[in-house]
């Protein structure tokens, strides 16, 4: 445990960094620090739709991380949780449009359909690295227009959205037997418990099993681990499929979460601008270098991250200061792993 | 004048403090009877000390002339002079004689020439004093040869060179006078032609260095390993192996002889499985591997200690007691339905610091916080725990102090003692030599001559010159 905390130490400095030099610029617009942070705070906290909003965040927030973790294990880089979310995403769409299925079934079915999307979206990008060569920093990134596209393409001309101002699925609703349940108290779906549980089960895997174990000899050293015969090809590739796995539960719990057509609709239109959850799938990344890589401590980042998200919405006009905020304090954060991650990786391989 | 200990003797931490590296606690140092405080090192190169560390510090992508001149270049004006730089720079090269092209660009020079330019980058700031750490670690025999012929013309130039190392051979042919530490103190100082090997030996480890292994009588049992015409192109060079044909029975130790980069990485790896063969077999107890994976193999009851221990053996970031199962972490005796046995991955990992000698404070400890011996000696007992028929050690005790080498020599006779196979692939000529029962020696990707025990020195060089017996 204290080896866990003494690497929280540095996100901890970074935090505290990000959070002085915000103070400062919001000093310089001529805001007081002190009144934003108060009302950030109280906003994401004190009220019930912060709260729910909170979790909320939270919950697809770990999800995307673990979704960059997994992979990174194993060494290689999953850029594409937000591509992989939307094929799961439409996949849960799909399914609740053309294929009838009683209640209790129906949602575990959506569910496991949008992970093998998921997962075999990613798998792509991790065959590439693998067999052929090809960076998946790279190829992810590209997939995920390409699964916004085809995204786009299925809300459009199969599912059968109407173009209004903008493409909604008039007809497509979620009756409440087709939602995830809902948690008590907090109006929010239990998906951020799932998240929880999903980030502990990570954690498990990656330390006692042994193919978490061959996972991290394979990103920890490739050759040594080869050269004892286990296969990095193979093992990249399977990373990449749990990574893709999380991201793919991660978008059908974003839209099996909403629980009404119109938020649906709502998703869907951020699509057609490029950022279908409202980048979340790029937060994740952020977040899990936050949590230096740490399946239980993406939960922590997550949090922080999911406060700042929800208190946007109470501080009002002046909500670019938040956003200003996070980005120096992911900059802070991320400016020493993320150095080390690029020169790690850019001594094995030349970039494309 | 040379300083000669073994690993850990503290001969680089001496030669930091001088070069204001580290600061020193107690004491003085003096340069012509000056007392003096070296702060950093840029006290130091101003007394005139220049310092050649092991890992270089060339900018890849700069050629050697800009290299020699980074950070002192002769400027007009803050522009800085090509042409001054350029007359300043050859007016050295002739004055000491190190030849260098000065227009390629750093990244693509061989070891010896990047070497060479850091000595030359030294003595252009002006260093009377040339500090030279391990220098033929990262050497192949021939560049150190050059490298002794440059460090001649320095002395013979009135430069100073302090020659740090641990190996014998280096010091009585290079140097003058020889200071010897151990455990942080000098021992001994004396002149070189004063000086033995077993004068050297003694004081530098302290005891007597008996290099005697008790071999147990020759008698080579079945065939494990089974080489023929084997040839192994790979991507940068053509016929990197080129038709070997040879064998390992039980209770032999067959060396593999010859200079680095004569085809040795690249039979060891397809023998392994890591690369595929372009022609002839390789057969274990009978059976044809070629076409088998690195873990098919590794199940035909082989252990491998490879080439480089902290590249290719460990994983630097694991703990030793994860670093003891890598490749048998998945198999019945540390796993149970696809976890890891926690308790039997522990007990192994105690049984195998314990029988190895390995020190350390716990199976917790990282592999990269042990010292190369000790990680050595993790390596070369996972791979002899699972009591292996064919054991292939490839460079297993290079880099080691004298200590741990005979300790994994001696496992490595042992080995052989009780009946397995050793294929001991070394560019150490004594060690083949000391331990080998038959010697094949690779020239260019080729086998040019077999030997016996016994072979003198001087047969076993002809062969590694690539003048063979036929």
């Amino acid at each position: 445990m204290t080896g866990a905390l003494k690497s929280a130490v540095p996100s901890l400095i970074a935090l505290f960094l990000g959070l002085a030099v915000a103070s400062i610029l919001m000093w310089i617009l001529g805001l007081n620090p002190f009144n934003v942070f108060y009302t950030l705070f109280t906003g994401a906290l004190t009220t019930p739709f912060g709260q729910s909003s909170v979790l909320t965040y939270m919950g697809s927030y770990t999800l995307f991380a673990l979704a960059f973790i997994i992979p990174g294990k194993a060494g290689i880089w999953n850029v594409g949780a937000q591509g992989q979310a939307i094929l799961g995403g439409i996949t849960v769409a799909l399914i609740v449009t053309f294929v009838p299925l009683p209640p209790i079934i129906w949602p575990l079915f959506a569910i496991i359909a949008a992970i093998v999307v998921g997962a075999l979206w990613s798998a792509v990008s991790g065959v590439l690295e693998a067999y052929r060569n090809a960076s998946a920093i790279v190829t992810t990134i590209m997939l995920n227009f390409v699964a916004a596209s085809i995204a786009s393409f299925l809300l459009l001309w199969v599912i059968g959205a109407k173009v209004k101002y903008v493409p909604q699925t008039s007809y497509l609703t979620f009756g409440s037997e087709t939602t995830i349940p809902t948690f008590p108290y907090f109006n929010t779906s239990i998906m951020f418990i799932v998240a929880i549980l999903v980030a502990i089960g990570s954690a498990f895997f990656l330390a006692r099993t042994t193919l978490g174990y061959s996972i991290r000899a394979t990103g920890l050293g490739s050759r040594p681990a080869e050269s004892k015969g286990i296969n990095p090809k193979t093992m990249k590739v399977i990373a990449m499929i749990i990574g893709g796995a999380v991201a793919g539960l991660a978008g059908a719990g974003d839209v099996m979460s909403v629980g009404h057509g119109c938020y649906l609709v709502a998703c869907y239109q951020d699509g057609f601008a490029g950022g279908w959850f409202g980048g979340e799938g790029f937060a994740g990344i952020a977040v899990a270098l936050v949590a230096a890589n740490n399946p239980i401590g993406s939960v922590f980042s997550a949090v922080f991250f999911a406060i700042l998200a929800s208190g946007t919405a109470s501080v009002g006009q002046n909500v670019y200061v938040v956003w200003a905020m996070q980005g120096i304090i992911i900059l802070f954060m991320a400016a020493p792993a993320l150095s080390r991650g690029i020169i790690k990786l850019g001594g094995r391989r030349k970039w494309i | 004048m040379g300083i000669l200990g073994e690993n850990g003797a503290g001969k680089s931490t001496l030669m930091n403090v001088l070069y204001g590296l580290y600061s020193l606690d107690s004491g003085t140092i003096e340069i012509e009877g000056q007392r003096v405080r070296m702060r950093n090192s840029k006290d130091a190169i101003e007394r005139g000390l220049g310092m050649v560390h092991q890992a270089f510090t060339l900018v890849p992508n700069l050629t050697v002339m800009e290299n020699i001149v980074l950070g002192s270049e002769p400027a007009r004006a803050g522009v800085i002079d090509r042409r001054e730089s350029r007359k300043e720079v050859e007016g050295l090269i002739r004055q000491v004689g190190l030849e260098v092209n000065l227009d390629e660009l750093a990244e693509d020079l061989p070891t010896g020439f990047k070497q060479r330019v850091e000595i030359l980058k030294a003595l252009f700031r002006g260093a009377k004093v040339l500090i030279l750490d391990e220098p033929t670690a990262v050497l192949t025999p021939l560049e150190s040869e050059e490298l002794f012929r440059s460090i001649r013309r320095l002395t013979e130039g009135g430069s100073t060179v302090i020659f740090i190392t641990h190996k014998l051979k280096e010091v009585m042919a290079i140097t003058n006078r020889i200071t010897i530490m151990r455990r942080g103190k000098v021992v001994a100082t004396m002149n070189t032609k004063d000086a033995t090997f077993d004068i050297l030996a003694n004081a530098m480890v302290g005891r007597n260095v008996e290099r005697k292994f008790s071999f147990k009588p020759y008698e080579p049992g079945e065939t494990l390993l089974e080489v023929r015409d084997l040839t192994v192109h790979t991507k940068r060079k053509q016929n990197a192996v080129n038709r070997c044909s040879f064998s390992v029975r039980a209770g032999e130790i067959v060396g593999v002889a010859g200079v680095e980069g004569n085809g040795q990485t690249e039979l060891v790896e397809t023998i392994m499985g890591l690369s595929k063969p372009s022609g002839g077999s390789i057969q274990m107890g009978g059976k044809p591997t070629s076409e088998l994976s690195t873990a098919e193999i590794l199940k035909l009851s082989v252990g491998h200690v490879p080439e480089d221990r902290a590249l290719n053996g460990l994983i630097l970031d694991f703990s030793i007691a994860e670093n003891t199962v890598l490749g048998t972490a998945s198999s019945p005796s540390f796993s149970n339905r696809g976890l890891m046995a926690q308790r039997k991955i522990r007990d192994f990992a105690n049984r195998i610091v314990r029988s190895f000698n390995v020190s350390t404070s716990g199976i917790n400890v990282k592999a990269r916080n042990l010292s190369g011996g000790n990680q050595q000696k993790v390596i070369v007992g996972r791979e002899l725990s699972g009591q292996p028929h064919l054991l292939i050690a490839h460079q297993p005790t290079r880099g080691l102090d004298v200590a741990s080498t005979e300790y994994i020599q001696s496992l490595i006779v042992d080995a052989r003692n009780s009946g397995r196979g050793v294929l001991l692939v070394s560019a150490d000529f004594d060690e083949i030599l000391d331990l080998s029962d038959r010697i094949v020696v690779l020239y260019e990707g080729k086998i040019i001559g077999e030997l016996k025990r016994g072979a003198g020195i001087g047969e076993l060089g002809k062969l590694l010159g690539g003048i063979g017996a036929q």
